[in-house]
């Protein structure tokens, strides 16, 4: 074929735009055209591979050695993500939840008070009839009975400890009721958010294109993307990450071509859990990989910024 | 002596960067970085602006380097790919800014002034030359396309207005050249697959 076969075409042609892609020398409608035409055809995907060779064969044309501080600084960057995992790690064991069961923390708040309460009755009692026998005896007995006010004094130091241990301990029990208040809140919502899963996987209007599963720092998170079809709705739902850091969020990201947009940011509630709607926007109709990372509140602070938590399941690459 | 990141596979040391190993980050770097460097250098013609790129080429392996698939084709293609859509982000972004679209592109692939430095590998040099050299046998046309598309970041509709072809004219352009190259180029790249 020569140039002469050439024509003008003025309907979408995604296989004549394949060379064109490989270049990225496509305009955005263009590119969401040739990706759908990837994602259903392999003979497509088969030709684009062998133009992207070519494309990376291009980049044999020139030759010249980066500066050492180039290799310095990136390895300064992954220093710098390896310490905020670290730290993402240890703020991921202070929050972590105790695993004492919610019956313990029910039977200490029953129990220790009232054991409070009656040894303080019992001293009150005690220092009473100590009192009272005191002042009806006489002679010999004065003795024996200050002998036994000077033992008597000293139980009620004891029980005034106890009373002050038991206080104590009420403020953690307080406390405890208010994670565990926390905990049922999560549960709640974790109950809503499976019960609007259930809805979009049997709900034609939903596509589940991603499902998510928690990195080195994160083991335990998982998540779930769904866009609704014949709209630009789309919904993340997240559970298992720790809460993170002063100063820093999630960000959801998708990824075309390798090149990464961030779609949404969010924190997580004390269970782990968030639920995130958001617009997807025009020009990523179609994307490769989807991830959540972390990243820096302050949108000026690059250095540990975008540091990979989640990632796509293996199961649905 | 090689140490055992030099040994490995690029996917074995993929799958270490992916366990947050700065060492296999660092080997990748080595093996890979001139070409990326040298790539935007190429297109961006901006010493700083094509060390920020490579920084943010091997960052983005490093942090999201779980992304890739084989499926996606060799990892070498996808890192470039990776190379070449940040370099033309890059350069469009300060075409944008710069709002002189046509002052600063030359439409003839310039490759005599090309500077190709002594390489450390000989098979690397051997490619370099293999690749310049099918490019110099395209025909002017067909250079121009790859030239104004790959290296100058103009989509091919841009391509069209600027050259007063048709876009199918463009479109035919780039494939058969892709074509030729693939076909100079054959036997290096089956031997690299």
């Amino acid at each position: 074929m020569t140039d002469s076969d050439s024509f003008d075409l003025s309907i979408p042609d995604p296989w004549g735009d394949l060379p064109a892609y490989a270049l990225n020398a496509l305009g955005d409608e263009e590119r969401a055209r040739v990706e759908a035409l990837l994602d259903v055809s392999p003979e497509a995907r088969e030709e684009l591979r062998l133009y992207m060779e070519m494309a990376e064969a291009l980049s044999y044309v020139a030759d010249s050695a980066p500066p050492e501080h180039v290799r310095a600084g990136l390895l300064a960057q992954a220093d710098s993500d390896i310490h905020l995992m670290d730290v993402a790690r240890a703020e991921a064991r202070s929050v972590r939840p105790s695993r004492r069961s919610a019956f313990y923390g029910l039977f200490r708040s029953v129990r220790v008070p009232y054991v409070g309460t009656a040894a303080a009755l019992i001293a009150v009692m005690g220092i009473a009839i100590f009192f009272g026998i005191e002042s009806s005896r006489l002679g010999s007995e004065v003795a024996q009975l200050r002998m036994d006010r000077e033992a008597d004094l000293a139980q009620v130091a004891d029980l005034r400890q106890v009373v002050d241990e038991t206080s104590a301990q009420s403020d953690a029990q307080k406390a405890e009721v208010a994670r565990l208040t926390a905990v049922n809140a999560g549960l709640n919502e974790a109950l809503k958010n499976q019960q609007w899963l259930t809805y979009v996987t049997q709900n034609r209007e939903f596509r589940v294109p991603n499902y998510f599963v928690g990195g080195p720092g994160a083991p335990e998170a998982n998540g779930t993307l769904a866009v609704k079809n014949f709209d630009d709705l789309a919904v993340f739902l997240v559970s298992g990450l720790p809460p993170a850091p002063d100063g820093f969020q999630y960000g959801l990201t998708l990824v075309r071509d390798g090149v990464p947009e961030q779609v949404a940011t969010f924190q997580v509630n004390e269970a782990g859990m968030a639920r995130v709607e958001f617009k997807l926007p025009d020009n990523i109709v179609q994307f490769e990989s989807a991830m959540v990372v972390l990243n820096s509140v302050d949108p000026g602070d690059m250095s540990v910024s975008g540091l990979e938590v989640m990632q796509v399941s293996e199961t649905n690459r | 002596m090689p140490t055992k990141y030099q040994e490995m596979e690029d996917l074995d040391l993929l799958e270490e960067i992916s366990n947050r190993n700065r060492d296999a980050l660092a080997e990748l770097y080595d093996r890979y970085g001139r070409r990326v460097f040298s790539l935007a250098a190429r297109i961006l013609n901006d010493p700083v602006s094509s060390e920020e790129v490579t920084q943010d080429v091997f960052l983005s392996v490093w942090r999201r380097g779980s992304s890739y698939s084989s499926a996606k084709g060799k990892f070498t293609t996808w890192l470039f790919s990776i190379a070449h859509n940040r370099t033309i982000d890059e350069l469009r972004k300060r075409r944008r800014d710069r709002n002189r679209q046509n002052d600063d592109i030359d439409d003839h692939l310039n490759i005599e002034s090309v500077e190709i430095s002594p390489l450390e590998n000989a098979v690397a040099q051997s490619e370099y030359a293999k690749v310049r050299d099918a490019l110099a046998v395209l025909p002017a046309e067909q250079r121009q396309v790859v030239e104004l598309s790959y290296f100058k970041g103009l989509t091919q509709a841009e391509i069209a207005e600027r050259t007063g072809q048709p876009l199918g004219t463009v479109k035919t352009r780039m494939r058969l050249a892709l074509r030729k190259l693939r076909n100079a180029l054959s036997s290096e790249i089956s031997a690299a697959v």
